[in-house]
């Protein structure tokens, strides 16, 4: 389907230089206030600890192989699962696609040449390396033991790097912020003339939603932080039931940010299957409002189910009932979302490239993860559930398994525009069905063991869980096999030389107007969203584009064949 | 220019509803501790000098006075005024500090420090330490805010002096403006919940 | 779209300015004169409501909210979610006690942290039952 597309994109190449290629040097990089690269250098960033993360994961899963003592000791154990968790939660999945795809192609998407503050972005870049570096310090220094919620009063009381790691979890939400910040001013002025709230890209939508949160709940785990540090350093007693205090206060302040956080994560993931499904369904995308809607209903109803994680906590029953009865209703708009998909593909002409083989693993695993969400939101349940390999189960399922696969569609479908190359296909797919079969080799297997009431953080257990342990393991070798294959086609890929065209996917969002790569400005001048015919056509939602040509009042069957004329 | 300026804006309004939840987590921990020890906190805030809250106060909100009018002076064109407007803003900013500096150095002096460095002798009712814990990490998280902003306000200062600014473009001076009336609004919260509890 | 009111409405002067100056020195006055003013349990109430009617002038004027409704829109959304977040937090705080599962035979022994202001050690301000450090 590619050579039946332009490659006006190409043309251009010799008068203006890719994004890639021009400034050149290192320094030009580091010093870059280009989106593009700085969500390359976010992307790789975000790679690299998805690695150390990684083999973290791969060290427990080795441990828990046998009962007891494998290859590590219980010390030893607590400081990797809990250095798995922080690395994996604050320095990959939350800039994981916001601030890695986003920045790269947000503004692509919306026809604008940059973010609204293009310094705050690189500002952010730097912030989240100072964070990282401290959470690689801590590293060094001999990691931590809290597990990444530090809990208190055990955060308080135990030694190690509790109070840097803490600081560069600190450090790390102003990263988020920022990106926060710049999304909302971008989306609010830099769309390109001609389009709407509602002619914004999905992508953008779910983007927005989450800059919603980051700046609303970012800003609280700052202070919880900041208070666990004064309690650790001066004995201030607010989370010190010794000292008068309330360890569930900090449960309190410390999922307020950090459920809502688990939008930060799943949103953007949403965001990017929302592009995907239509590109490769040849279908405008089914229910565009009822999507974007739900992106900020999702936004905000995160914020009034926090204390769903603290059921056994010594919280309040009553507060229990309640929290527990709005939680069900985040399966409200995240449903909506899954069933406009699927309403999508419908009757589409699919093609399954590997970016849509993704999104078709994103759509199994989410629900999956989604519905064992609702296991736990019942408050009778989750209290034999409860801090349970379940638990664990489930939200890799939703944090890891939706978030990084969603991620992988992302980076599969900008690729090309990314770096003009393509990457081999079938190991694409081979790539693909191995993560989607070691992810749930991995996970499917914690769910029996919650249920049978194998506690998370565990270092040992009851003999009889020991063959799902073993198949869980085995699993996430599966899982990790795949993973290093597609680092290597994608990194082999970038050998070759740069003939990607403009729109390898018959995509009809702007970004596939410019060339691949894009120039530094991206565009050649400001590009407008038309409604008319043009060789690669931005969508107009059908919607919109009924709204438009309807108001003359037209018969709606004539409206639509203009409509198939223009786009299919 | 519109363009930018509004972005600018956006920009700094988000980033003040950080500050606000920022500061409004530490507002939610003082009335949760302070409604579980309302003796303790009682009798700790009979330590603070309500005199030295009042004169912050006031001087506080002058400076808040002065900076809009720099920026109003700056909106037209006045820039001679909107030195002078800016040099008194760091003038009263810089009398907060200073009276700021005079009430913790009597704290100090007095063992009234947060958390387990309490060490205050002859008090009738425990727990108040608690009380000092919260007072300096309010005032010293507002404190660090005034000395960023007295800095930011230097700063346009010196691009005022350069002749950075006119009725075209005066979006700096409008977005520090904004950020200056943060810290004068937080205070008008800390000073009754510190300085007058009865 | 959102907002061109800074271009269209006219200039907010300084008398303007310094009336506003007026009303919150007074408001001042007031707050300090109201704390010697026993209004019992509502004392934290009248203190917080003179302080939101100053907030409100500042962010209204100097602040130039009233002729900026978008940004009030943001400004306000912050203040409701930090709502929100006190809410449900006093919430969780307030019912822990009292609601109890109707079918509790034996009597739920208080979280050991809850007496607050047992005697404590007025040197650390640690309880007296604690070890010495």
């Amino acid at each position: 389907m590619a050579e039946a597309l332009t490659t006006h994109g190409n043309a251009n190449a010799a008068e203006h230089a890719d994004y890639l290629d021009y400034p050149k040097g290192l320094l030009s990089w580091l010093t870059t206030v280009d989106h593009k690269r700085i969500g390359l250098m976010y992307m790789w960033s975000v790679m690299f600890f998805f690695f150390v993360g990684g083999m973290f994961a791969l060290l427990i899963r080795i441990e828990l192989l046998s009962p007891k003592h494998t290859i590590m000791t219980a010390e030893v154990y607590n400081r990797v699962f809990t250095l798995h968790g922080a690395i994996m939660t604050f320095l990959v999945i939350i800039p994981a696609i916001p601030a890695a795809l986003g920045n790269f192609a947000l503004p692509l998407l919306i026809g604008a040449k940059d973010v609204a503050f293009p310094r705050l972005n690189l500002t952010s870049l730097y912030v989240y390396w100072a964070g990282a570096v401290m959470a690689v310090v801590v590293l060094v220094m001999g990691g931590v033991d809290t597990g990444w919620t530090f809990y208190t009063p055990y955060s308080t009381t135990t030694g190690g790097g509790v109070t840097l790691m803490v600081m560069a979890a600190f450090v790390l939400g102003f990263s988020s912020i920022f990106t926060g910040v710049n999304f909302i001013a971008t989306i609010h002025k830099l769309r390109a003339p001609g389009m709407g709230w509602f002619e914004l890209p999905l992508f953008a939508w779910g983007m927005y939603s989450t800059a919603l949160i980051q700046i609303l709940a970012t800003p609280v785990l700052g202070i919880t932080l900041l208070l666990l540090v004064m309690e650790r350093v001066l004995g201030v007693g607010i989370f010190d039931p010794q000292l008068g205090g309330d360890p569930v206060l900090f449960q309190h302040f410390f999922w307020f940010y950090s459920h809502p956080a688990v939008y930060i994560m799943i949103l953007p993931a949403m965001a990017v299957i929302s592009e995907v499904i239509p590109t490769f369904s040849k279908k405008t995308i089914f229910g565009y409002k009822a999507i974007a809607f739900s992106s900020v209903a999702i936004a905000l109803l995160g914020f009034l189910v926090w204390a769903h994680h603290m059921f056994v906590a010594g919280m309040s029953l009553f507060a229990g009932a309640i929290f527990s009865f709005l939680t069900f209703f985040i399966a409200i708009p995240s449903a909506i979302k899954v069933f406009n998909w699927i309403a999508t593909m419908w009757r589409g002409s699919i093609s399954l490239d590997a970016p849509m083989q993704y999104a078709i693993s994103f759509l199994l695993i989410f629900t999956i993860g989604g519905l064992t969400g609702l296991f736990l939101a019942a408050l009778s349940t989750d209290v034999h559930l409860h801090d349970t390999y379940f638990v664990v189960s489930h939200f890799h399922y939703v944090m890891a398994g939706s978030n990084l696969i969603a991620l992988l569609a992302g980076i599969h479908y900008w690729w090309p525009k990314m770096f003009g190359r393509m990457y081999n296909e079938t190991l694409a797919s081979i790539g693909c069905v191995l993560v989607f079969l070691g992810f749930n080799a991995t996970f499917l297997p914690q769910f029996v063991l919650g249920s049978r009431g194998m506690p998370r953080r565990y270092y040992n257990y009851l003999p009889e869980f020991q063959s799902l342990h073993v198949a869980s393991t085995i699993g996430s070798w599966l899982l990790a096999a795949g993973l290093f294959l597609i680092l290597a086609y994608l990194l082999a890929s970038l050998r070759k030389p740069k003939t990607a065209v403009a729109n390898p996917w018959g995509g009809r969002t702007l970004e596939w107007e410019a060339m691949s790569p894009p120039t530094m400005h991206n565009f050649d001048g400001q590009p407008v969203l038309k409604h008319g015919p043009m060789t690669i056509a931005p969508t107009a939602p059908w919607w919109a584009w009924k709204k438009r040509h309807t108001e003359r009042g037209r018969d709606l069957r004539d409206v639509s064949n203009e409509y198939s004329d223009t786009y299919h | 220019m519109g363009q930018q300026f509004d972005a600018a804006k956006i920009g700094m309004w988000l980033f003040l509803v950080t500050e606000v939840l920022l500061f409004g987590g530490l507002f939610v921990g003082y009335g949760i501790m302070h409604a579980r020890h309302p003796e303790a906190f009682l009798a700790a805030h009979h330590h603070l000098d309500k005199t030295m809250g009042a004169i912050n106060t006031v001087v506080l909100l002058i400076s808040s006075f002065t900076m809009v009018l720099a920026v109003w002076a700056a909106q037209t064109s006045k820039r001679n005024l909107c030195i002078l407007f800016l040099l008194i803003t760091l003038l009263c900013a810089g009398v907060f500090m200073g009276v700021k500096y005079n009430e913790y150095s009597h704290k100090f002096h007095e063992g009234l420090l947060p958390g387990k460095y309490y060490s205050h002798q002859g008090d009738t009712v425990p727990g108040q330490f608690m009380f000092f814990s919260f007072y300096f990490m309010m005032t010293g998280l507002h404190g660090i805010h005034v000395l960023l902003g007295m800095i930011v306000i230097a700063w346009i200062l010196f691009r005022t002096i350069r002749g950075d600014f006119s009725s075209e473009y005066y979006s700096p001076v409008d977005i520090t403006g904004l950020y200056w009336h943060l810290v004068d609004l937080i205070w008008i919260y800390v000073f009754p919940l510190m300085y007058l509890i009865s | 779209m959102e907002h061109t009111a800074e271009h269209t409405h006219p200039v907010t002067g300084p008398v303007t300015y310094a009336k506003v100056l007026g009303a919150l020195l007074v408001l001042t006055v007031v707050t300090v004169y109201a704390s010697y003013l026993d209004f019992g349990s509502m004392n934290t109430v009248v203190a917080l409501l003179i302080a939101s009617v100053k907030a409100s002038l500042v962010a209204l004027f100097f602040m130039h909210l009233r002729h900026d409704k978008f940004n009030a829109v943001i400004f306000l959304g912050g203040l409701l979610f930090l709502a929100i977040f006190m809410i449900w937090t006093l919430f969780d705080i307030g019912t822990r006690v009292t609601v109890l599962p109707s079918n509790l035979k034996t009597p739920v022994q208080e979280f050991p942290g809850a007496p607050l202001n047992k005697p404590v050690r007025p040197q650390t301000g640690q309880p007296l039952g604690a070890p010495a450090p």
